[in-house]
């Protein structure tokens, strides 16, 4: 049976009322609540009613403290990307998501949306980011190549400039009568890789 | 001191603790409305604005405000703690009309 003087937790007085919101906030124990409210206020509350109001009320408290987390996890991304909300605007998006969950409208899901989207938009500028790099870095690779091969064909003019400069020296001291054979001609050419050009080499061999 | 004026003391140590929970940030009227029903504190529009006007005027608290063209009269949109509500709250400071 009941005390008399025990009274039902949203019947206390407000100054009970006061204590018992402001011990369940600092986490005390419903025992430590029970004695505080009666040293306090001399009306007494059991505590296993101190202990059934708590767990409904942590679990509104939990529930408001995800949303608030959630929101201020989602005007972080926004203010990544230069986007600054309000603080007024952020009171107000925040009572709208409370009073979703509430309510069990699925209002705010629209905004757990876009956090959801916001995320996924920011991993798909990183990959984005990357393949622009790659390819930033292959387009300079390649450019590297091509200068590369470049020189490398200019080098490989530039021998062969110098090697048809020396051949025609050969030939002409060939052609007058210097020590030169041939062969020594031949083999020339044969290092330098300049082969004959057929069509020379016959309306040679019919001039001579 | 009238039980009244003991209740309506208690009330605003109320609002100032649960601003306490977002400060800096502001909370809606509505929002802070719901909170203060959660801590079985049910308070009217009229009765609210009185409390937040109260501790406004104190320094206590700060409000945003936006004039109701059919009211003819500035509505409190959004109310915050200032650094003196916090002294306030933390017993530094007293003021008669505050009680926690």
């Amino acid at each position: 049976m009941a005390h008399p003087l025990q009274s039902d937790i949203t019947k206390l007085r407000p100054e009970s009322q006061a204590v018992l919101h402001r011990l369940l906030d600092q986490g005390e124990t419903p025992g430590a609540i029970a004695r505080a409210i009666q040293a306090q206020t001399k009306e007494r509350v059991s505590a296993e009613a101190i202990t059934r109001y708590s767990s409904r009320y942590h679990r509104r408290q939990a529930k408001q403290q995800q949303v608030k987390q959630r929101l201020d996890g989602f005007l972080a991304l926004l203010q990544k990307d230069g986007l600054s909300v309000s603080d007024l605007l952020r009171a107000v998006l925040l009572e709208r998501l409370s009073t979703a969950k509430q309510d069990g409208t699925a209002a705010g899901l629209d905004l757990l949306k876009l956090e959801e989207a916001e995320r996924k938009r920011g991993e798909y500028e990183l990959k984005q980011r990357q393949a622009n790099f790659s390819n930033l870095y292959r387009e300079r690779e390649l450019d590297l190549k091509e200068r590369k091969h470049s020189l490398a064909e200019k080098e490989f003019q530039l021998q062969r400039e110098k090697g048809r400069a020396n051949l025609e020296e050969l030939e002409r001291k060939a052609h007058a009568g210097q020590s030169l054979t041939p062969d020594d001609v031949r083999r020339i050419r044969e290092i330098f890789g300049l082969y004959d050009d057929p069509e020379a080499t016959e309306t040679k061999r019919h001039g001579e | 001191m009238s039980k009244d004026a003991f209740k309506h003391d208690l009330r605003r140590g109320e609002i100032i603790w649960v601003l306490k929970q977002d400060y800096p940030h502001l909370i809606t009227f509505r929002h802070l409305q719901l909170a203060l029903r959660d801590r079985n504190i049910p308070l009217s529009q009229r009765d609210l604005e009185s409390y937040l006007s109260y501790l406004e005027e104190g320094g206590y608290v700060r409000c945003e405000r936006r004039y109701d063209e059919r009211e003819s009269q500035d509505r409190i949109l959004a109310a915050a703690l200032t650094a003196k509500g916090i002294l306030l709250l933390d017993k530094k400071i007293t003021d008669a009309g505050v009680r926690f």
